[in-house]
């Protein structure tokens, strides 16, 4: 073969090579940004612009009315019910996943196997399947409606997780600082605070973080377990205006963006942890 | 009295691991084992908005199985789950190609991926809503209209639902299955690749030869969680096309959704829930048989 044939051809490869490199690279951000772009931009536009036609892409002169008519609409109030309970879900499920992963790990159990087996036959329960039955229990007693119920069935969600990740960690961590602690008097709960809980960070994190993904963007239980309107979470609030307001997409977008802003904050400040947790395969799709 | 204490500890002190397992125990137990428990029990009974009418032996079985929606929605269900899983898993194998090839800054771009994933799927129901919105302002449309083509409702007929639910579905979870392949990719020896390149082998044979062999494991795990969550997707559903039109997007788990949630319907939506519950398990166990080696390689691998 002709030498300056090939590596002109070479050449030629490397360039379209590139090209097709920046192709992928520019079709990937457009179609998973663009989207939310899109909806900031609708939200930031008065009401006769939004459906004109042909849309503009920039709103030509932005306002704040969108979110002033949501604001009016209780999403303020959505919006702290959802806070609250993805905060008390996320301190319920690493408290409890660290108590139990810990002597999971540490010390003999009766029937160890068996509650490890549960943990792992419920990391993969769908939802939908359960929810049922729950929805049927809860409303023979009388439990729907009680942000408790909610808690405790996000709780269940994530739990079998943070113990499975949780219990890894703890499983891999050496026991000699633990051992050394005990030596120099410290008593279990002083060992676990000072020894354990600081080398396990990095994995309670990256708990914490599918936590807080799994209970705030859930819609389905919180529709179903939760009737009365003052307890609507976000979720459950922008399928009700998507009821309410129909075609007006300028408050259910400002709804969208309120909505997005923690979940998006949590993504990118912790998007190595979120990869790695990815990475595992034991997170659910 | 010191080495005493040290060496035989009271029964209170043995009970402490039992009592560190036993709250997560407990709420695992009753969240996701009970409800199971229970589903079958009302599975036999006459139970319709939360009141139980008595036993009624196998008859909301034979209510659901005669029922014709039944066996449209597991058809639907089906289709929706093969080709979303067809798709996503195709997608993810290119862009995690791509993106591996990318070097450094592809990790950016892989983060970038998962945006949609993280996002609930509600919120990405009401994007596509307005993206695809048939009317003055959706954005779709309007770019059809520059080529002079005609608005369409692609969520709003028969015909077209179904598919866009797809390709919805997809662009939201495939970035999933991307990623666990990177991560698969990045466990290749890159000189098996130098060592096929020295031999003479084309990009095309070093990808059948090594890349596909070696990320079996990756695909299985990436098979099998994908399968999963799209055989029980009913969020994007509800947001999207709460199984219209004319229930021409209504899977089997939002059959489920309906009966249960929708009309309470507690008896037969039970016997369903039982019915996708074994499902769920024949078709974990299905994707398991067939590539069992793998599956376990891969497990270990992680």
């Amino acid at each position: 073969m002709n030498r300056h044939d090939s590596t002109q051809r070479r050449g030629n490869a490397g360039l379209s090579r590139a090209l097709a490199r920046n192709l992928v690279l520019i079709v990937i951000a457009v179609a998973t940004a663009g989207p939310f772009l899109w909806a900031l931009s609708t939200s930031l536009k008065p009401t006769r612009q939004i459906l004109e036609a042909p849309p503009s892409l920039i709103p030509a002169d932005p306002t704040i009315v969108q979110y002033e008519r949501i604001v009016r609409d209780g999403v303020v109030s959505a919006f702290a019910v959802s806070t609250f309970v993805t905060v008390t879900t996320i301190v319920v499920t690493l408290v409890l996943g660290v108590l139990a992963a810990y002597a999971l790990s540490r010390f003999e159990i009766p029937l160890k196997r068996s509650i490890l087996l549960l943990f792992v036959a419920a990391l993969s329960m769908p939802i939908a399947s359960v929810l049922v039955p729950i929805q049927s229990i809860a409303g023979r007693l009388g439990w729907l409606d009680s942000l408790v119920l909610l808690i405790v069935v996000y709780v269940s969600i994530s739990l079998p997780y943070a113990v499975w990740l949780l219990k890894t960690h703890f499983d891999s961590a050496p026991r000699e600082l633990e051992q050394a602690a005990a030596i120099d008097g410290y008593g279990r709960l002083a060992t676990m605070r000072k020894v354990l809980l600081p080398g396990a960070m990095p994995a309670i994190l990256v708990a914490a973080i599918f936590t807080f993904l799994a209970a705030w963007n859930d819609y389905i239980v919180a529709a179903v377990l939760l009737r009365s309107p003052a307890t609507q979470t976000i979720q459950v609030g922008l399928m009700f205006y998507l009821g309410t307001f129909g075609r007006e997409w300028g408050p259910l977008m400002a709804g969208v963006v309120i909505a997005i802003v923690p979940p998006l904050l949590v993504f990118f400040i912790f998007r190595k942890k979120l990869i790695v947790g990815v990475a595992d395969g034991a997170v659910k799709g | 009295m010191i080495t005493r204490t040290a060496t035989q500890p009271s029964a209170w002190e043995r009970r402490i691991p039992q009592l560190l397992v036993a709250p997560a125990l407990v709420i695992v137990a009753l969240t996701q084992l009970a409800p199971a428990v229970v589903a079958l029990y009302e599975s036999f009974r006459n139970v319709v908005y939360f009141q139980d009418l008595g036993p009624v032996g196998v008859a909301n079985y034979a209510a659901i199985f005669s029922d014709a929606q039944f066996w449209t929605s597991l058809r639907i269900s089906l289709i929706y789950t093969v080709a979303c899983v067809a798709l996503g898993l195709t997608l993810a194998l290119v862009s995690a190609l791509a993106i591996r090839s990318l070097g450094p800054s592809g990790t950016t771009l892989a983060t970038l991926l998962l945006v949609p994933w993280a996002i609930s799927p509600i919120v990405v129901a009401l994007l596509a809503r307005w993206i695809l919105a048939p009317h003055e302002g959706g954005l779709f449309n309007a770019t059809l209209a520059i080529f002079g083509i005609d608005p369409v409702g692609l969520l709003n007929q028969e015909a077209s639902a179904l598919p866009t639910l797809i390709l919805i579905s997809v662009w939201r979870n495939f970035a999933f299955a991307a990623i666990i392949l990177i991560a698969g990719l990045a466990r290749i020896p890159q000189d098996l690749y130098s060592a096929a390149a020295a031999d003479g082998a084309t990009a095309w044979e070093r990808f059948v030869t090594i890349t596909l062999p070696l990320l079996r494991p990756s695909l299985i795990i990436a098979l099998v969680i994908l399968t999963i969550s799209y055989f029980n997707e009913v969020q994007l559903i509800i947001g999207l096309t709460n199984g219209g039109p004319a229930r021409s997007t209504e899977t089997l788990a939002y059959f489920l959704y309906d009966l249960g949630v929708v009309k309470i319907q507690n008896g037969m939506a039970n016997a369903v829930a039982v019915v996708m519950f074994v499902l769920n398990v024949a078709l974990v166990a299905l994707l398991v048989v067939i590539s069992n080696r793998a599956a376990v390689r891969g497990v270990r691998a992680l």
